[in-house]
This record gives C-alpha cells, structure tokens and sequence, in this order.
C-alpha cells in the first residue's frame, strides 16, 4: 500500500501546481460554452458550394472561409490592405460583425499549457499532467480499499473527517473525468513534442490546369456541392493574381484541391488515422464544439482545489499527534519493545504512556513503528499497539509489517497485542485481530489476550493496564495524557434532578457559552459547531483525562444540555453533580461524525435506555422538519428516571416526535426492557426499515447488543440484520 | 521530386567552383506586425528563376508538427533532408524582428532567385509565400511588406 | 475544525497568488543602422573618461553593452547607443544576478551552437566552406536573432 505514500506527497506537491491548471482549465471550459451559445450556425446539410457563394457575394476580397468547433462561420478577406476577419451568417452570406479571437482566452491558455514559460513550462505541465494520472489511479486503489473491494466503489458510504469525506465524494465522482483529461494532455503534449508521429502531410504540388477558361463559380463547383457545411474546417479560395492558384478545402473528412477552371479534384487526402484520434482527444480535453462536456470538464477543473485544500487537510490532521519518545533504548539493548501501527497518531500516545510506565520501573524500553519489528537477543516483552484503519485495515506505514511478521519464526519472548478502533466501523478491530490471529498461528506466547479499545478510551487503558499490572507481577502507572483540544467557557444556567432511588441521581444540566464577535468566530475562535449526537469533553479538577459526555441539545438550540448519571467514585459525574446555576466550566467540543443525524429524508428510529436517552432527545429536539421519528425508551421506573418524559409529551404533541414506546424494567407491567418493546413494535419496524429507515441506538453495551439481537430476529423477515444496516451507514450506535 | 533533384543537380553543377570562391554576407531582418497572436512560425528560403526550392536560411518556430502550416516551404523543401540542419530557432513573438546572418555566392544574385518567408500563427491564417523579393544587388535595403504578418522585409548585402 | 479551513484558505490563496506573480520579460531596443556605430576605441576612450574600468564591450540587442567597475569600484553593466555612445540604461550589479546573466548568455550561446552545427569545425560568426548534403554549396548560414 505504498499508493498512499505516492499519493500523499505527490498530491501535496504537484498538486500545488495542479491547482493553476484546474484553475485555467476552468475558465478556459467557459469559452466552448459562450462561443456554442453565441454561435450562429449553418443548417444541417448545407452545401459548402452555396454558403461560399453566399458569402462571396457579400465579402469582397474573400480569401477563406473557416468554420470554428463552435459552428461559427468566419471569413477572412483583404479590404486594399487591410486584413479582415468577419463573422458571417450562414443563411444569407452577410457580415455579423468583426471577428476577434479572444485574447484572454489565449493568455489563459498559454498559463495552463506552460505556465508561460514555453517549453521548460511545457515540459512542467506535462509533468504534472502525468502526477494526475497517477493521482487518480492510486487514489482509486485507494478507495475501493477503504471501502471494502470494488463493487462497493460506488455506492458504499465514505466515513471520516468532514476532509476525507469530501475528498473521497468528489474524487468518486470526478476519476474518470480527471484520467481522461490527464491522459489526453498526455497524448497531445506527445504529438508537440514529435513523440507521437503526426499528420506529417504535405501539400500535393498541384495547379490549375491553365486555359482560357473562365472560373467556374464556386456555386457550381462539383466538389464543393457535395459536401456539407457541417464537416468543414477551411475553405481557400484561389488567388485572383495568380491564375495557377486551386481551391483548397479542408473537412472533417480529408482535404481537397480543386482546378479553378474546370472544377476537377486535383487531389483528396482523406483524414488519417492520425490525424482523427488527434481531433477527437482535442476535443476531449477542451471540449470545443461539444459545451455540454465542456461544463463537466469545468466542474473537473474546479474541483481540484477541492483536492488540494481537503488533501491537505488529511495529511495535517494525520500528523497531529506524534510524540518524541525520550529515553528510547536502541532495539539491541532493550528488554522490552513497543510496537505501534497508528493511523491518526493518537495511538503512539498510549504507547508513550507504556512506555513511560515501564521506563520508570527500571526496564529499557524500545519504541519503534510497527514496520520495524523485531525480537532481539535481549528481549524479554514484546507489546503491539495497533490501531485499525478505515474498515480493518492497517495503517498506511505499517502496510506490509503482517506478511513479514508472519514470515518469522516464533520465539519464546511473548508478544501482546493492544488493539484500538472505534465500533461504528464493522471491523472493528480488524487489523489488531489480524495481527493476533497471525502471532498466535505461529506459536508466539502472550502476556495477555488481544483487547480492543473502543475510541480512545482512557478508561479502557487504565483497565488493559491494570491487568498487564498483575500478569507482569509489578506495578504499572499508566499515565495516558490525550491532547487536549483549546478549551471553552461553560456557564450552567439550569439543572434538573432526578433523585433516582434504585437507580442512581442523575441530574440534566443545561449550559451556555459565551457569544463571540464575528471577527473570532472568522479565525476560528469561537465556540464551534454541534449537534446532538456529538460529544462534549470535560476535564473535571483532579484528573487530566477528559470524560465525554453526548449532548442533548444542537448549537442552533442556543444551549448545551447533557444528562449525567452520579457514578460511585466518579470524579467527573461527582464534580458536575456539585454544579449550580451560574457556575463556570471549561469544556471542548469533540464532534461524533458516525453517529450524528444531519437532515434525514427517511424516518428516524431512536433506541435508548437510561441516560442513552439524552443525544436521542437531542435528535427530536432539532427535529424542525417533522421528519417522521420513533423513540423506544428503556428505563427502569417513570417516578425515577424517565428522564426527558416532560419534553417527550410536548415534542409528541408538536409533532417532532411521531410515537414513543416506553419499557420500564422494575415496574409490574412495565414493558421489561427496550428489546421488548422492540419486539412487540416489530411489525411496524419492519415497515419503517423497508422504507429506508435509519436507527441510532445509544445506551450501555449489554443493552447494545440485546438490541442488536432483537433488531437481526425482527429484521430477518426482511432479508437484512444489522450488519448489513450498519454497512450501509443506516445504523449507528453510540455505547458507553 | 524529380524537379528537385535535377535543380539540385543544375545548382551543384554551376554553382560548385564559384562558391567556394566568392561570398557575400547577407543580413535578412524581419519585423512582424501587432497581429494579436502567439509567437509566429517563419520559413526564411531561397527559391530559383524556376519556382524550385533551393535551400533554406531559417525556420523559426521548434515544433516539426506545425511546419505543414509552412505550406509552400514545407512542400518545395520535402525532398531535402537536411532542410532543418543549424538552421531552427524559436518563433518569433509580434511586434519583433528576426534578424538572419547568411553567406549567400555572388552567383545567386542578379540570377531570378527569390528569397521567401512563409508565416503561420496558431489558430489565425496561414500565410505560405507572405514575402517574396528577387535576390538582387540593386534590391538590398529595400523594405518590403507582408499582407497579414510581415511588417516589412529588408536584407543588406556586403 | 473551522480554524483549520481558514489557515487551509489562505495557504490555497497565498499559492495561487504566487502562482500567477510570473515575471515579465524584457524588451531591449537599440536600432542604429550599422554605418552609424561609433568604434569599439571610442568606447573605451569614453569610459576612460569617465573613470571606469572596463572589463568587457560587446554588442547586445543591437546596442553596445559594456560591463566593469565604475569610479567607485562598485560593479555595473551598462547599455550604450552605439552612435551618440549615451548611457541608456546601467545596472549595478548585485550578488543574485550573477545566475540570470548566465542563463541569458547561455541560450545566445545555444542558439549560436545550433547554427555552427551546421557548419562543423568552424568558430560561430564566420564564412566557411560548403556543408556536405546541404542543397546548395552556395548558402552557409552563420546564425539568427529575435529582437
């Protein structure tokens, strides 16, 4: 998987130059259109012999008539001295008006084909007309990887940062567009630089047989009446002084010269192959005499900056965090090494928080990417960090460490692998797994189990390392610092308890930020974007890492509103529990792309329990266009945490939300659990999937998965479950 | 093809011992128009009383795929394989003159040859033969002018 | 996210502006027929005159362009007419310079060269013999020039 490499650097770089032409290109696709709209064209099936007796008629001192791609009619003649070109109108032979060839349309041009440097410039464009190729075609690679194979080029769903998102939607659209363009540049820039053999055709020595024969006038010339207006390209007329001058005429077809006197075609050259395919690339690549293609090649110029500016984008947001390891042993004299496959670069973080943690207890540590695996004489612990990519797929610099660690022979040092993923992807996990699975085949032993961690979850690696702790037999004090985003001022303006009883106090407390003036939100220092469904990270006193809250509430309702649940020992639930009006916090914004719900066309199923309920209110709150929504709420009893219940009735009678179905687990006759309910709806689930519905489930694990279950039984009527849904991008769930 | 070759002949024939012998220097300057245009292809060549080809002073303009627009030099000059040899330079932008150093035998003055200048511009005319002017003695530092590119057309002889 | 787009913007906007920023090409313009042109001695009287130390004269867009230390010591070039000999344009040198005079200097040599090619053995300017192939032994031809 090289092809990132190739991409990403060739990308950034002639892709810098690839913006002027996509620019040029662009404006240079407007003049096929104006001229075709501006065009005052022949009749089908004009003979050249009547629209040059036309036209010679009304010009005097005519010596060509040429037809531009556009279908235009141009005749250049010589008034005494003065040259002249006229735009003629076909039907009648008379004068339109001067002809001026844009010079705009020429300077721009001269910029696109050689950045105005002549053949150094040339040779320039060609260079990076050969990077695009090879733009498009890794970048295709690239996608059908990421997706999942190539049947799924088209249609599958391209998740990621809003950047990769873009870049990946609109190179779907335009690859086909871009390598055609690219490889017509190719070709033409060939045949300038005699690479290609072109049209090396020479004028036959021809001349009109002498005699005292009047002309024959053009009306009756033969030839002339034979072909149509519609394939001409140039006619010239033969010289009034010079009475050995013959009729030239060039067309699609071929060209021709004709005796003045006696009409006879002298010669005929028929178009050679060459000289075709030259004609039709040209006409691909600039889309002259064809403006409906001509605007489909604007759309391609244009939207490379919208490569450029989004490739970018991936490539810094790829290279936000990688740490410096201090105190990094040499890999020959250390005991234990650490391996890491990470795409965002979030996972060296934790590495470097192993790595610190073991270094302290007195062990010489060696941190390296993951392609340079490798067990030493002196090792004594091996550990992988491995964070999969897109779908299951590894790291773009850890491409081919899996074949040649399966090509080793195992030893007696144990190797464990640490995985991380996010759960929204149906392969989760999947290169981690690989991984294992790879090692364990081949005999290698393990000081613990393969374990995923599901988005970065620091409490997942406090966890992981505790266990680490007792199968290593010391002490490890795991100290994973995440990078914390640039933090905004909070201000509680309400709180609503919920006393609990079996279940624990909660409490859902409404927030506002600070109004920024126009000028800081311009340089992005406002407080940014969200939505329901995203997250909000608060790092309380006492603890760097952040929790992650999902928030009930969208930036446009004016207001930031989480529900929290008092956890026994919890630092962050204890410290906003403590909260009161008019208090101040300081939090960051971290956005959910996979789970947030955006404007839906097709009804919207929710499934929440307990405080999972809060981003799903969210939903129903910014629910402005009534989109059909069904809510199904699992708690435990109305008296004690039917939380949200008031604004639920108000947004069912608005209309904002369409049904609720609720299941109370610890009342009599209470509907037992949200799957219950589910299953009893499951008719009207089923109706509502087959219209396309999407699902957002939010909620504990295990609740999770009971949904997850009940959803495969309901659904399988239908011939889907909930894989098929999740990979189409219609099911997302947001579990804690 | 057989014009050329017995042309060629004549010419080796009558005019091999006096070449070598007597010489003049000629200088032929061309300034083109403001034609509002790319750079202009030129074909500079001599042609003898008989209309046949008979060598070529210069071409400007470096790519062989746009020689055809040189109508009249392309085909009268066909047959020479060396037509191109040390004789090619880059086209000539408007409003600019070409300026051509040539040893040309006293034979071929005063003897019916032409000098020649062919024009093209991408995307505007052709203009095969824009210039001819007999190779005189009498004629050096004569302007002459072209219909479409040429401003005007000089060459000094010593 | 949104600090990001700007920074992104005004990169995109910085590159495209550099992009167009091509610099323009001079035009030089000396036209003085020949029989009017002072000697190269004339040139060098005059710059003795003048204090400067000349270390160069040659002949440039039909004009002479001569190169050397002025009175102070400070390094120039200049272009002269060749008929009145008045300074039409001097530049003093700068360190950077020294790359794009070379350049020039290079392309008039290659343009030389293509024409000597023709002419095999023989110093770029002079008359030579007949080229073996060439359609007629009576033309030779020594070079060109765009002005």
């Amino acid at each position: 998987m090289q092809w990132r490499q190739i991409h990403r650097w060739l990308g950034l770089w002639a892709g810098a130059l690839a913006l002027l032409i996509g620019v040029t290109g662009l404006i240079l696709a407007f003049f096929p259109v104006r001229d075709t709209w501006q065009a005052v064209r022949a009749e089908p099936g004009l003979p050249v012999a009547l629209l040059a007796q036309r036209t010679a008629a009304q010009v005097a001192g005519i010596e060509e008539i040429r037809r531009l791609p556009s279908g235009d009619i141009v005749a250049y003649s010589f008034d005494g001295d003065q040259a002249r070109a006229s735009r003629i109108d076909p039907a009648s032979g008379q004068v339109l008006g001067d002809y001026q060839a844009s010079a705009v349309e020429r300077g721009v041009r001269n910029l696109h084909r050689s950045f105005m440097l002549d053949d150094p410039g040339r040779l320039g464009a060609v260079g990076v007309a050969l990077a695009m190729l090879l733009l498009t075609l890794s970048g295709t690679l690239m996608l059908a990887w990421r997706l999942g194979g190539w049947r799924r080029l088209v249609a599958g769903r391209i998740r990621g940062t809003p950047a990769q998102r873009i870049h990946g939607f609109t190179g779907r659209i335009l690859v086909l567009v871009l390598a055609l363009s690219s490889l017509t540049a190719l070709y033409m820039s060939a045949s300038t630089f005699s690479l290609i053999p072109s049209d090396a055709d020479v004028d036959p020595d021809v001349i009109s047989a002498p005699g005292e024969l009047p002309d024959l006038p053009v009306g009756a010339q033969p030839l002339l009446q034979a072909l149509s207006a519609d394939g001409l390209r140039k006619l010239n007329f033969p010289s009034p002084d010079d009475p050995e001058d013959v009729w030239t005429i060039s067309t699609d077809a071929g060209d021709g010269w004709i005796d003045r006197r006696s009409g006879h075609v002298l010669a005929w050259h028929p178009a050679s192959v060459a000289r075709t395919a030259y004609d039709w690339i040209y006409a691909l690549h600039t889309g002259q005499g064809l403006w409906a293609w001509a605007l489909v090649l604007g759309l391609a110029g244009l939207c490379i900056p919208v490569f450029w500016v989004t490739g970018f984008l991936i490539w810094r947001q790829g290279r936000a965090q990688v740490p410096r390891l201090e105190n990094n042993s040499p890999a020959r004299r250390a005991d234990t090494l650490i391996f890491v496959a990470s795409e965002g670069g979030t996972t060296w973080g934790f590495a470097q928080a192993l790595h610190e943690a073991l270094a302290r207890n007195g062990h010489a540590v060696h941190t390296a990417p993951l392609e340079r695996f490798q067990v030493p004489e002196s090792a004594r612990q091996v550990f992988i960090l491995a964070a999969s990519y897109g779908d299951g797929q590894a790291p773009a610099h850890a491409a081919r460490a899996l074949d040649r660690i399966a090509c080793l022979t195992a030893g007696a040092v144990p190797v464990t692998v640490l995985g991380f993923g996010d759960r929204q992807f149906p392969a989760f996990c999947g290169y981690a797994e690989a991984l294992d699975r790879t090692l364990r085949a081949a005999g290698w032993p393990q000081a613990l189990p393969l374990e995923c961690i599901h988005q970065q979850s620091a409490q997942q690696f406090d966890r992981w390392g505790a266990a680490l702790s007792r199968a290593l037999g010391e002490e490890l004090a795991l100290n994973y610092v995440p990078r914390i985003p640039p933090l905004f001022p909070l201000e509680v303006v309400e709180r609503q308890d919920y006393a609990g009883g079996t279940a624990d106090p909660t409490v859902i407390l409404r927030l506002r930020w600070q109004d920024s003036s126009a000028m800081a939100r311009l340089m992005g220092r406002g407080m940014p974007h969200f939505e329901a469904g995203d997250l909000v990270g608060i790092v309380p006193p006492g603890s760097p890492v952040p929790r992650y809250y999902s928030l009930a509430s969208g930036f446009r309702d004016g207001f930031l509103e989480i529900c929290v649940r008092r956890m026994p020992g919890g630092v962050c639930s204890g410290f906003l529990h403590g909260l009161k009006p008019g208090d101040r916090i300081q939090a960051f914004i971290k956005s959910n792309p996979g789970f947030t719900l955006g404007v839906s066309r097709h009804p919207v199923v929710l499934i929440g329990a307990g405080t999972g309920v809060a981003p799903l209110a969210g939903f129903i709150r910014g629910n402005v266009r009534k989109t059909p929504m069904f809510l199904y709420f699992g708690a435990r009893n109305p008296d004690e945490d039917f939380y949200f219940g008031t604004a639920l009735r108000h947004w069912l009678e608005e209309g904002r939300l369409s049904a609720l179905r609720t299941a109370f687990s610890r009342i009599k006759d209470g509907g037992g659990y949200v799957q219950d309910a589910l299953r009893r709806d499951a008719d009207r689930l089923r109706v509502l999937v087959a219209k396309g519905a999407v699902l957002r489930i939010c909620g504990s694990r295990p609740m999770a998965a009971g949904v997850a279950e009940a959803l495969d039984d309901i659904l399988r009527p239908l011939g889907l479950d909930v894989r098929r849904l999740r990979e189409r991008g219609r099911y997302a769930e947001d579990v804690f | 093809m057989k014009t050329f070759s017995i042309a060629a002949l004549l010419a080796a024939t009558t005019l091999a011992v006096p070449a070598l012998a007597q010489s003049r220097t000629v200088t032929l300057s061309t300034t083109l128009k403001n034609y509002g245009g790319d750079g202009a292809y030129l074909a500079v060549y001599l042609t003898d009383a008989q209309g046949a080809y008979a060598g070529t002073l210069w071409v400007a303009g470096g790519k062989a795929k746009y020689y055809k627009h040189l109508g009249d030099w392309n085909r009268l000059s066909a047959g020479d394989a060396a037509r191109l040899d040390g004789v090619t330079g880059a086209s000539v932008g408007e409003g600019r003159t070409l300026k051509v150093t040539a040893d040309l035998a006293d034979a071929l003055f005063d003897a019916g040859y032409e000098i020649r200048i062919d024009a093209a511009v991408e995307d505007m005319r052709d203009s095969p033969s824009e210039v001819r002017v007999p190779l005189t003695s009498a004629g050096a530092g004569q302007p002459v002018a072209g219909r479409r590119f040429i401003q005007s057309f000089t060459y000094q002889a010593q | 996210m949104n600090k990001s787009w700007n920074r992104a913007g005004a990169c995109l906007l910085a590159v495209s502006l550099a992009a167009f920023a091509v610099p323009a090409t001079a035009d030089d313009d000396c036209d003085v027929p020949i029989e009017r042109w002072q000697t190269r001695e004339a040139v060098t009287a005059m710059a003795r005159q003048k204090g400067w130390d000349l270390k160069r004269v040659k002949i440039d867009d039909g004009c002479y362009e001569i190169s050397g230390e002025d009175a102070e010591g400070r390094a120039f070039k200049a272009k002269l007419d060749p008929a009145t000999l008045e300074v039409l344009k001097i530049k003093y040198r700068r360190r950077g310079d020294r790359d794009r005079d070379r350049d020039r200097d290079r392309d008039r040599h290659r343009d030389r060269d293509d024409a000597a090619r023709g002419a095999p053995g023989a110093a770029p300017g002079a008359a030579t013999a007949a080229v073996p192939g060439a359609p007629s032994p009576a033309i030779s031809v020594s070079g060109a020039r765009i002005e």
